[in-house]
């Protein structure tokens, strides 16, 4: 158990999907502007983290890995679909997140409001795909894939929200002006990261 | 296509100023990580190095001018509902074929790129393009809007790494560039060079350059 | 042109699509398979060649030199030999056998010319999974030489494990005192005083600590089977 929660520790902090790995800058630089969008994607992105990533492994465990679909009949032990890897996580990455919008709208009116349009967005967010792809690489168990899920959404989350944040105080800050906007927002992102180094050292 | 780019040919050149606007643009003006902001992901992670950086762009180029082309020709028939799907589908299938050729004939590259050759399906600028310019446009421009597009991620994601490479290992492909003299002067390879941030630094620092060269596309915001 | 946005166009559309992109995905991955198997198996006997310093092999002729050089035995930790032959050892995924206890893993060892003990292991760094070879001599205590290499080290700090300038330090170094007691010590770049201390990667602490643990995990849990492979070997010779 306590290996399982170190694991989502290190994802958040040590192992941030922003700040690490650079997955989903996109959309983390683009919704930044505003700090109640930033907050409510970062919601949706940990709930869809949390349903991609079980479910992916589900897929891999039982179709897609090497000699997975024994459980059908032993004779398909020498079946290796793991060349679909990408296509199913993709798939199921659309198809979930199309799912989360719809039960959000029917029994979370008003989440729903809130987060509107930044779901459709998560299906592009590669921290979506990214988390599904390192859980395929890392080897992780079930539970273990639910505690990665877990960290790597609120990692996500974590960083979305703080950059937000400085963002609005920078705006009243008087930069040269090439600067502006986006290269400060590099740059801001860098000097975050350079700040969550200082986990590393944690030991785990 | 040789179709299509037949008939486009009588009514103006195949490389007229038009389309080469399609092919030039997105290196300089539109280019879609400084101005666009798209496609970022992918973009950093790999530039430690020339060499990955130099692979992950051909294969960028690859996936986003023939999933421009693709997607361009089957345009009148797909479906609206499941237009997010199938293009989808087809960066999927194109980005798992450029993954299987690069392991079985560069196996060492592909090992440094691991999972990210996977999120090329993921990078914005392939679904933006797809969607704001194959959907609407013949083959043939939908082509150079591709390369276009992936020469401009690539550009600056060779810059970064010349950078990165050149200060945190003091190589430039590997070879050795700074002069042993200058070790021995008591000059150090920049450490930080190599680490997550520093990429974010440097594209930081080109986007300042770009702008300021070209203020027409500074940020009033 | 049909109607694009009829249901039964878009059921037969997406079917369409899954079966063509299916079908070729499938041949071309197949087509592509035993170029991606045979990059993975020359990565292995490359990385076991270069342990003991043997470097005259090329991808023609790596398969034959390994097959003519290399005998192959798979045991467990109490010393049982479970296996030996080709083909054997080389399919042990240490990776795999490391999810198990220690004494339930099956442990692949191969042996050049008939001196050289080489022993896969399997750890993790900083950021991934790192794994390496190892090569004893004869006595089962000196080391001969090893080879480490990683999944995601940090680029010219962690990944300098996998570069010679780190690996060639393991050479010579006792693994194992007198009594068989294993001493070896991989510590913080600078800090290392007795022979049996080699200094790490500087500016790679966390490295270099998942090397010093791999080595650690692994080395006193080969050591009871190298001793009956050598057993083995000595009497073969005296019979």
């Amino acid at each position: 158990m306590l290996e399982m929660i170190n694991i989502a520790i290190k994802t958040i902090f040590i192992e941030n999907m922003v700040f690490a790995f650079f997955l989903g800058m996109c959309s983390y630089l683009a919704i930044s502007k505003n700090f109640n969008a930033a907050f409510g994607l970062g919601l949706a992105v940990i709930v869809v983290q949390l349903v991609t990533i079980p479910l992916n492994w589900f897929l891999k465990t039982y179709f897609l890995e090497p000699g997975a679909l024994s459980w059908l009949h032993p004779s398909f032990a020498s079946v290796d679909l793991s060349f679909l890897t990408f296509l199913v996580f993709i798939a199921t990455i659309a198809s979930s997140v199309q799912l989360v919008e719809m039960v959000v709208e029917r029994f979370f009116p008003a989440l729903y409001t809130a987060l509107g349009i930044f779901l459709p967005l998560i299906t592009v967010n590669c921290a979506i795909l990214g988390g599904s792809l390192f859980m395929d690489e890392r080897d992780y168990t079930f539970g273990e894939s639910v505690f990665f899920a877990l960290g790597a959404g609120i990692g996500w989350f974590l960083a979305i929200v703080l950059f937000a944040a400085i963002r609005q105080k920078v705006r009243y800050s008087n930069v040269v002006k090439p600067l502006r906007g986006l290269g400060l927002a590099f740059i801001i992102t860098a000097l975050l990261g350079i700040a969550f180094m200082g986990f590393a050292g944690i030991k785990l | 296509m040789s179709d299509t780019a037949v008939k486009q040919r009588k009514k103006e050149g195949l490389f007229s100023r038009k389309n080469l606007r399609y092919l030039l643009d997105p290196i300089n003006d539109i280019n879609p990580i400084t101005v666009q902001v798209l496609g970022i992901c992918s973009a950093l992670a790999v530039t430690v190095k020339l060499e990955p950086a130099v692979v992950m762009s051909l294969a960028v180029i690859a996936v986003t001018s023939l999933s421009n082309l693709t997607i361009s020709l089957l345009r009148n028939t797909i479906p609206h509902r499941i237009r997010m799907i199938v293009q989808l589908v087809v960066i999927s299938s194109l980005v798992i074929l450029v993954d299987q050729i690069l392991k079985a004939f560069a196996y060492d590259v592909s090992k440094q790129l691991s999972v990210f050759v996977g999120l090329i399906i993921t990078n914005c600028i392939i679904m933006g393009r797809l969607e704001a310019f194959a959907m609407g446009n013949k083959p043939w421009p939908s082509l150079l809007d591709g390369i276009g597009n992936g020469l401009g991620y690539g550009a600056v994601l060779i810059i970064v790494a010349f950078f990165r490479e050149l200060f945190g290992s003091g190589t430039v492909f590997d070879i050795p560039v700074i002069p042993q003299s200058f070790y021995e002067l008591g000059y150090v390879n920049n450490g930080l060079m190599l680490l997550p941030p520093a990429a974010l630094i440097t594209v930081g620092v080109i986007i300042w350059l770009h702008r300021w060269l070209n203020p027409k596309l500074v940020d009033v915001s | 042109m049909p109607n694009t946005n009829s249901t039964t166009y878009t059921i037969f559309y997406s079917l369409g699509m899954a079966f063509i992109v299916g079908s070729a995905l499938a041949v071309v991955s197949m087509a592509l398979k035993p170029y991606q198997d045979r990059n993975v198996k020359f990565e292995k006997i490359s990385y076991i060649f270069k342990t003991v310093g043997f470097t005259d092999f090329n991808k023609k002729n790596a398969d034959q030199l390994f097959h003519d050089k290399v005998k192959e035995f798979v045991g467990k930790h109490d010393g049982t030999i479970v296996e030996e032959g080709h083909g054997t050892a080389f399919n042990v995924d240490v990776g795999q056998e490391r999810k198990k206890k220690p004494a339930d893993r099956l442990l692949p060892v191969f042996v050049y010319e008939d001196s050289k003990y080489i022993v896969p292991c399997y750890g993790v760094g900083l950021w991934g999974p790192i794994w390496g070879y190892v090569a004893l001599e004869e006595d089962l205590t000196t080391i001969a030489g090893v080879v480490f290499d990683h999944k995601s080290e940090t680029p010219g700090l962690g990944a300098k494990i996998a570069e010679p300038e780190f690996q060639s330090k393991f050479v010579g170094r006792k693994a194992f005192d007198e009594n068989g007691r294993y001493v070896l010590r991989v510590v913080k770049a600078g800090r290392a005083k007795s022979d049996n201390e080699i200094d790490g990667v500087s500016g790679a602490t966390l490295t270099t600590n998942g090397v010093d643990a791999m080595l650690r995990e692994w080395l006193p849990l080969y050591r009871p089977l190298l001793e009956k492979i050598k057993q083995e070997k000595i009497k073969k010779v005296q019979a």
